[in-house]
């Protein structure tokens, strides 16, 4: 499988924006046809929950996220596999780079449920530091909602605690008592049958999350008004949020893909959220393991020179 | 001896920060500790510390609907 190549090169003032600041804006550089296989994918998978399908409620604000949507949308496969995103995340770290799993993140128009500040890497079973998330939506989301970051947290060389999850310090009856608290807070999750963030475990060997929304003036937060075309590329230990208190005027559908370069490697976290897909558990992997080892559950997408007859990268 | 509500207000002042509220001062009886900032982690610790202090017995369920002061000590008030 090879990235399709993308509507213009990535400039190098792009590339060192990403690695400077842990994420970037790569403005207009899909074409319309990805745009609509994305738009047709994620209304496919929100109009059919399946056994990962998590609504997350909010003080009446709801988001619906999904998880490993190219196992379950022929779309969303091929927009995987066959849009420039992969090639762009290649460009970026200059080194191959396959596919790891990919998310939604789907909002109504209405009030919107915000995201918890938090780092990708924690949430999966891998570590590394070429793993990266390519954000798409069909959707203009302007900078009062958009997806924000803390400018070069990638760099801290630290893994934060999710702030989700039971606390193995706790009996049953105290983490019951949690859950009752947040759902008088009006924060509680309708979780699918196999996946809900609620069930994870803390790894209070991490250090929590710091509090971004509470010290905000102390963080170096950035965010973008997002057309649809542009592709927002973020690295996977960079600490990242969406606002809360925000009304959208019309939906704000997300769909967002995790790459993985070569010196990303398994490894199995007490903390994990998100599952691992199935055909990788049936593998069963071995902490250390590159994902190279599991190709056919990861398929490299992009190779350097893949796009150099017309990209000249 | 101390009244019910007096003994609730001292493991308050001892165990939560209550936004606007510094310690020593009567209890807004009809505000939940929830609403004035108290974290989920300190009301679990305060369950435990209201449990023991008053002999009672009070599940994660009952105690989820008694966070005002003023439910708190009407609950404790008819166990005792």
């Amino acid at each position: 499988m090879t990235a399709s190549p993308a509507a213009r090169p990535v400039t190098d003032t792009e590339i060192a924006a990403f690695h400077r600041d842990g994420a970037v804006l790569l403005r207009g550089i899909l074409v319309q046809e990805w745009l609509d296989l994305v738009a047709d994918g994620l209304e496919e998978c929100f109009a059919e929950r399946d056994h990962h399908s998590s609504e997350v409620v909010s003080r009446g604000a709801t988001v619906r996220a999904d998880q490993l949507l190219a196992a379950r949308s022929a779309s969303l496969r091929r927009f995987a596999d066959e849009s420039p995103v992969g090639g762009l995340v290649g460009s970026a770290l200059a080194a191959p780079v396959r596919f790891y799993m990919d998310q939604m993140f789907f909002r109504r128009a209405g009030p919107m449920a915000p995201t918890p500040w938090h780092q990708d890497i924690s949430y999966h079973n891998v570590e590394g530091e070429d793993l990266v998330r390519a954000w798409v939506s069909p959707d203009h989301v302007p900078r009062s909602a958009s997806l924000e970051v803390v400018r070069g947290s990638h760099r801290w060389g630290v893994t934060f605690r999710p702030m989700v999850g039971r606390d193995p310090d706790m009996s049953d009856e105290e983490n019951a008592l949690r859950m009752a608290i947040a759902r008088k807070r009006g924060v509680y999750e309708k979780g699918g049958d196999e996946f809900a963030y609620r069930r994870t475990v803390m790894d209070k060997s991490l250090p929590p999350t710091p509090d971004v929304p509470r010290h905000r003036d102390s963080f170096d937060v950035m965010g973008w008004d997002y057309e649809p075309g542009d592709v927002i590329l973020f690295h996977g230990n960079l600490l990242h949020g969406a606002p809360e208190g925000v009304i959208l005027k019309r939906d704000r559908r997300a769909y967002a893909a995790l790459f993985a370069g070569p010196r990303t490697r398994y490894i199995q976290r007490l903390g994990q959220s998100v599952p691992d897909p199935p055909a990788l558990t049936a593998q069963e992997p071995q902490t250390g393991q590159t994902l190279e080892s599991f190709g056919d559950v990861f398929p490299l997408i992009w190779s350097p020179g893949d796009w150099t007859d017309r990209e000249g990268r | 001896m101390s009244t019910t509500e007096e003994r609730v207000r001292a493991l308050v002042d001892a165990n939560l920060d209550i936004e606007g509220r510094t310690a020593g001062q009567p209890l807004t009886l009809d505000l939940s500790i929830v609403d004035a900032g108290v974290s989920s982690t300190d009301v679990v610790a305060f369950w435990k510390v209201v449990c023991e202090e008053f002999g009672v017995d009070i599940s994660a369920e009952e105690f989820a609907e008694l966070l005002t002061p003023g439910d708190l000590i009407a609950h404790l008030d008819a166990a005792g």
